[in-house]
């Protein structure tokens, strides 16, 4: 701590120093009523005032100001600056605005109404966002958190998506123009839908968004329009004119570009469904084939076994019916001229007959007849 | 056809597929229309990368260039 003491002069303009070089009290609007308003020469003094405090103020050129008066509830636009002769800080004032109801936002209503009558708001003539949007027309600042934003949400959404970025001031003198010449310059362009972007900001950033000239170029388009200007609770003029209106720049990529990665895990699901399911059916194919093939197998085998049971049978029965095998066991066949003789009563006696043995044959006569 | 309009025509064969009474002659011919369809929607996710560029004006005359950041 340096204990030599300062001299007001240095400590005041130390002050004003501090003051003057400080950028966050540069262009700054203050909310307060005024009170004790002077008016003399076209500068007027006043003071603003709050529940608790107050701040002196003057304003040069105040001769527009005539209708303010003590009591109003005010926006002053200006910058603090501090007197190092007097020792006193007052607010340099650029502008008055009455609260609630400025300029800016007057202007606003009134361009509103009067595009809203001549129709250019009207459902009717909103063009349908397309659903399969493959090049995107972007008007925007090339530097700042825009661009990245639209770009960062369309690339987590879909791969496949070209953006084209059309550079644009998008505050201050002349940003409605170059905003103009985009959705003019993309209108003869390959794109399938233009985004018209800007990120939050005061009501005179906006401003640009709020221009007529702007309004007309939207209307006039032939490609769809999204607006995405300013935070949510931002409502400018192409917001009513766009063909649709996001309400932040990361939303317009949202609802401009269909989520394919999120159908990413479905597709898996679905693929392996498809081959599972096609490997169950041949499974069970094959096992149906399979059953058929042995129940055929089989009966056939069923069949040739009962088959050979009854051949042998047959075979067996037919050996024991073989005359030759009676003939073993001691009998003899008779025949006459080769017709077999199995009565009595076909032969007499003196007959000459054949008697067949298992290893031959004689010829005999009859000697004798009895008949049973 | 899109890729959500694929990803919708699969799931339908999919469906199909796995009704019982799909014999084996028809169940091919849906896996094979499947499988594509799968295919298809696996090229659009992983290798179709889309570009980024920005318009520049050179003598007045308009032509895209890769956005770099």
């Amino acid at each position: 701590m340096n204990n030599k003491p300062l001299s007001v002069s240095q400590l005041n303009n130390y002050l004003k120093s501090i003051i003057d070089s400080e950028s966050m009290l540069k262009n700054i609007t203050v909310v307060g009523e005024v009170s004790t308003i002077n008016i003399v020469r076209g500068i007027a003094y006043f003071a603003l005032k709050d529940a608790n405090s107050l701040l002196n103020c003057v304003l040069f050129g105040a001769d527009k100001y005539s209708d303010v008066k003590n009591g109003d509830k005010v926006l002053v636009t200006g910058s603090p600056s501090y007197y190092a002769k007097g020792g006193k800080l007052t607010f340099n004032a650029r502008k008055i605005e009455s609260y609630g109801l400025g300029e800016l936002y007057k202007q606003f209503l009134a361009l509103k109404e009067k595009l809203q009558k001549e129709g250019l708001f009207d459902t009717a003539f909103k063009k349908a966002i397309p659903k399969d949007v493959k090049r995107i027309g972007v008007i925007t600042s090339k530097t700042g958190a825009v661009i990245e934003d639209i770009i960062n949400v369309v690339r987590r959404r879909n791969n496949s998506i070209d953006i084209v970025l059309y550079p644009a001031k998008v505050q201050g003198d002349n940003a409605e123009n170059e905003l103009v010449a985009g959705i003019e310059f993309f209108n003869n362009y390959n794109v399938d839908i233009i985004i018209v972007a800007r990120g939050g900001g005061s009501m005179e950033d906006l401003e640009p968004f709020n221009k007529e000239n702007l309004a007309r170029a939207v209307f006039e388009s032939l490609k769809p329009v999204v607006s995405a200007v300013g935070h949510e609770t931002d409502f400018t003029i192409i917001d009513f004119v766009s063909d649709l209106r996001a309400p932040t720049p990361s939303a317009a990529a949202e609802l401009v570009v269909a989520d394919y990665m999120s159908q990413a895990d479905r597709l898996n699901i679905l693929s392996d469904r498809l081959i599972s399911i096609q490997k169950n059916k041949i499974n069970l194919s094959e096992s149906l084939l399979n059953n058929l093939t042995d129940t055929f197998k089989n009966k056939i085998n069923m069949l040739v076994v009962k088959d050979q049971n009854k051949l042998d049978l047959l075979t067996s029965s037919l050996s024991k019916l073989n005359p030759a095998n009676i003939l073993l066991k001691g009998y003899a066949k008779l025949e006459i001229n080769s017709i077999p003789i199995n009565s009595v009563k076909n032969l007499n006696v003196g007959n000459e007959f054949t008697a067949h043995l298992k290893d031959g044959k004689i010829k005999a006569t009859v000697t004798d007849k009895e008949e049973n | 056809m899109n890729f959500e309009s694929k990803i919708k025509k699969l799931e339908e064969l999919v469906k199909k597929l796995e009704t019982p009474d799909v014999g084996i002659d028809a169940g091919v011919k849906l896996f094979d229309e499947g499988i594509k369809l799968s295919k298809e929607c696996y090229e659009i996710l992983n290798t179709n990368k889309g570009e980024i560029n920005i318009i520049t004006k050179d003598l007045n005359e308009a032509r895209e260039k890769p956005f770099k950041k």
